[in-house]
């Protein structure tokens, strides 16, 4: 399902509970609304999901009705964490569409204890490059401890997002957005921004 | 967002989670009176409300619990005044003893009660419909289907809660209540009104025949009110046979899985329903006798579907209805775009396959279970409850205690791999079934297991009535001061109110000793040994007990570091001394411990370690040293 870039776009953002996938889908939905579209965003949250696989879907539109993903129909899959970018991209990712990952592991419960391997990273990648070739990796949290914060890895990977140019929004409405939404630390926040977009930026040119 | 609740800007849209949309709404309706028990998927309407509550000029508060709030909302709706209680599926079980009767009594002032259920039980222990509630009560019910409808569901609710006087509930759901998009916001009512009450015999509930009766009447005069609520509308009456009646957040998943088959907008009759109690007969009327073919999409039970079959009985039509129960939707579960496409190509011939989810190559993807978040004191407590028991049964492995789990965070304990619980039903039955195991003359001991909000909630009668049976249980309350698992409500252990007021402090273990509970003491959370010893001795003591353990949510604690400037320094783990044996890893589970398979070797994750210095203390070789933190709060 091929969509015009411009003016309908499916985006799942997948990570572990507690990395803030939900204030990062809130900022797209808000500068989305800003624009004018019709949104629906997504997620189940709460303490079921601490620590937990979460998926935020977001799906922006003239006019937008399930607020659930249908399967494989996402046009970008930004996985805050690889295995879970992995999981998300499998079950939504359109054949074909754009995956960014943060390369930064966060082991699962099951891995510590010794019930389960964590797959090698490379592994992942080459199973993510197995669905589509536009695959784009970033050290996303060591880039928000760089601006100030690990907090600040989500908006990191906005600022990821936003350089790969599916949105049909501009980077500035983006950072607009962030200082709109996340009024603390705002210095720290658009610096985080401005280094995810510059790390995709740089890769794809 | 809080800002857009106050916005006074007719027509402006604004991007909204629908519990806030909720929120919104009671606003715009001029609700004055709002009470609220938090549970997910429920919490954000009154966290919303009350934030903005003291601008807005209106009262909002945490109840202690549901039916507490739901008396506080009747009684503001008796003496004329506008009110909401929300609460999650579950509660209106707590709820229900006053809105049985509440029903018959009737209301001056509109009255509604939002019900935010939770199909597939993303973070509840049942998936209830509480449009059963709706009918059961004989209480008007509205499902609406998106952010926008939700907060335009309290003013209608209002409105039809004015005229029959009765109190109305509206149905959300998790795809609902926490769904984001855009809403117009309507206008902001410029008055207030004044608090006017009679005493009347109709409030009592008394004759309960006579007010059944009356209930009855008050039903029948919104019948045509019911017709033309907006949720309402049929779409494309094209000539074909096979029409959807869908309800709720369903119609979502329909449009979609008209798209999804590629068909065209008007090749199938769609009748969205918004009031699923009492049917708006003559609107669904219309439409059954226009299909051969209904295919019902609702989520939760064949509540639609089973009124529907019993309309064409009475009708004397014989449409085939097809839903969850011919099996074209599943039982169970929460409906999504894939089961909802699934079921309409079978309704319509059509040959669709989902796709199907592969990895290629030899990857395997672990599982990722829920964990309790890192430094949490509950999981410092699960050890010590284990270590206790094991160490007063000498190791006997016949011997094992009996642990009743509550609802709350620690209901994770339930799972693999914690298993800590025997029984775990619903608010306060820690307590309660602890009474229950004690009493069959069990040669084990028995331990309850709650957070202090959980306690005031429902906890408080079972443990009274430890002490005055003399059940031989033992309590330990988690007292992590604030309701931790529905995102840091205050309640009467925290010292200020929903509205951010101040609020005299009511400590669990004073509540213990004014029931005369013979052994209650508080412990630091953090001090493991000291939490073993006390449990152990708790146990050896005959008769009710109570062991308050107690430590701020890791969560707010991490922040109240940060904002003190308290460093957080991980302990360290000594190479040499670590020998690979995992105890931390395996006996504490705490998910800042990870292990480095490569070294063989236990380590601690810098981004996730809150510095509890629990696993300082427990490690067998001593290994762990230093780190500092929230344990220095």
């Amino acid at each position: 399902m091929q969509t015009s870039k411009r003016d309908e776009i499916t985006v799942a953002i997948a990570g572990v509970g507690g990395q803030g996938t939900l204030v990062a889908s809130q900022i797209i939905g808000h500068a989305a609304v800003k624009r004018g579209f019709s949104v629906r965003i997504s997620e189940t949250f709460g303490m079921s999901q601490r620590g937990g696989p979460v998926v935020s879907h977001i799906r922006i539109a003239k006019n937008v009705y399930s607020p659930l993903i249908p399967l494989m129909t996402a046009d970008v899959v930004v996985g805050f964490e690889p295995l879970e970018a992995l999981r998300a991209a499998l079950k939504f990712l359109v054949r074909g569409g754009s995956v960014i990952v943060n390369t930064r592991v966060i082991y699962p419960v099951e891995v510590n204890r010794g019930d389960a391997k964590y797959p090698k990273l490379d592994k992942i990648l080459e199973a993510l490059r197995s669905l589509t070739s536009d695959v784009v990796t970033l050290d996303a949290t060591s880039l928000a401890i760089k601006a100030g914060n690990p907090i600040a890895t989500n908006i990191v990977m906005l600022g990821a997002l936003a350089a790969l140019d599916k949105l049909p929004l501009e980077p500035e409405d983006l950072r607009e957005a962030v200082k709109e939404r996340v009024p603390r630390e705002v210095e720290v926040n658009l610096m985080a921004f401005d280094l995810g977009f510059k790390a995709i930026r740089e890769k794809r040119q | 967002m809080l800002r857009e609740l106050l916005l006074d800007a007719p027509g402006k849209k604004v991007l909204l989670l629908g519990n806030e949309a909720f929120a919104r709404g009671a606003l715009e309706a001029n609700v004055q009176v709002a009470a609220a028990y938090p549970g997910t998927p429920s919490s954000e309407i009154m966290e919303a409300l009350a934030a903005v509550a003291e601008e807005a000029g209106i009262y909002a508060e945490w109840s202690i619990n549901e039916k507490v709030a739901f008396e506080v909302a009747y009684a503001a709706a008796v003496a004329g005044l506008r009110s909401l209680c929300s609460m999650k599926h579950v509660g209106v079980n707590v709820a229900s003893d006053a809105l049985m009767v509440a029903n018959y009594a009737g209301v001056e002032g509109g009255m509604v009660i939002i019900s935010a259920d939770d199909p597939a039980g993303h973070s509840s222990q049942n998936e209830q419909d509480n449009r059963m509630f709706a009918k059961f009560a004989e209480i008007p019910c509205l499902e609406p289907a998106t952010p926008q409808e939700a907060k335009d569901s309290v003013v209608i609710a209002c409105e039809l809660s004015e005229k029959c006087k009765l109190p109305v509930m509206v149905r959300s759901l998790t795809r609902l209540s926490h769904v984001r998009g855009d809403v117009e916001l309507g206008p902001l009512p410029k008055e207030k009104k004044r608090p006017n009450l009679r005493r009347d015999i109709t409030y009592t509930g008394f004759p309960a025949p006579d007010h059944h009766k009356l209930l009855h009447d008050r039903l029948m005069n919104i019948e045509e009110d019911l017709e033309r609520v907006p949720f309402n509308k049929v779409e494309a009456k094209g000539g074909e046979k096979v029409g959807i009646v869908a309800c709720g957040v369903g119609y979502n998943y329909a449009k979609e899985a008209i798209k999804l088959l590629k068909l065209r907008e008007d090749d199938v009759a769609i009748l969205k329903l918004g009031v699923p109690y009492p049917l708006p007969k003559k609107l669904v009327s219309s439409f059954l006798r226009s299909y051969d073919r209904i295919y019902v999409v609702e989520d939760g039970f064949p509540f639609m579907e089973e009124q529907l079959k019993i309309l064409c009985y009475d009708l004397q039509i014989r449409p085939t209805i097809l839903g969850k129960l011919t099996g074209h939707l599943p039982m169970e579960g929460e409906i999504d775009p894939e089961k909802v496409v699934v079921g309409l190509a079978r309704v319509l011939g059509i040959d669709y396959k989902v796709p199907e989810i592969k990895v290629r190559g030899d990857i395997e993807l672990p599982r990722r279970t829920l964990s309790m978040c890192a430094g949490c004191a509950h999981l410092a407590t699960f050890y010590a409850i284990k270590q206790a028991v094991r160490r007063e049964m000498k190791g006997d492995p016949r011997k094992t205690s009996i642990v009743c789990g509550d609802i709350g965070c620690y209901g994770l304990g339930l799972f693999h791999p914690y298993n800590m619980f025997n029984t775990h039903i619903c608010m306060g039955a820690s307590i309660g079934c602890a009474n229950g195991f004690a009493q069959t003359g069990i040669n084990q001991p028995v331990i309850a297991y709650l957070g202090e909000s959980t306690f005031f909630h429902a906890g408080m009668p079972p443990l009274l009535n430890a002490v005055y049976n003399g059940a031989n249980v033992k309590v330990v309350v988690q007292d992590n001061i604030t309701t931790a698992m529905t995102g840091h409500q205050p309640n009467p252990a925290v010292g200020y109110t929903a509205m951010g007021k101040p609020a005299p402090i009511v400590l669990v273990e004073d509540v213990a000793k004014a029931f005369k509970v013979p052994f209650v003491r508080v412990v630091d959370a953090y001090k493991v040994d000291e939490l073993i010893e006390t449990i152990r001795e708790a146990i050896r003591t005959p008769g009710p007990a109570m062991i308050v353990a107690r430590r701020l949510c890791a969560e707010l604690a991490r922040r109240q570091a940060r904002r003190k400037g308290i460093q957080i320094v991980p302990p360290t783990i000594d190479k040499m001394k670590c020998n690979g044996c995992k105890y931390c890893i395996t006996q504490l589970l705490c998910p800042a411990l990870i292990w480095r398979e490569e070294e063989r070797k236990a380590d601690i994750d810098p981004l996730l370690c809150v510095g509890c210095r629990v696993c300082n203390q427990i490690c067998p070789q001593k290994a762990i040293t230093g780190g500092n933190g929230v344990a220095d709060l």
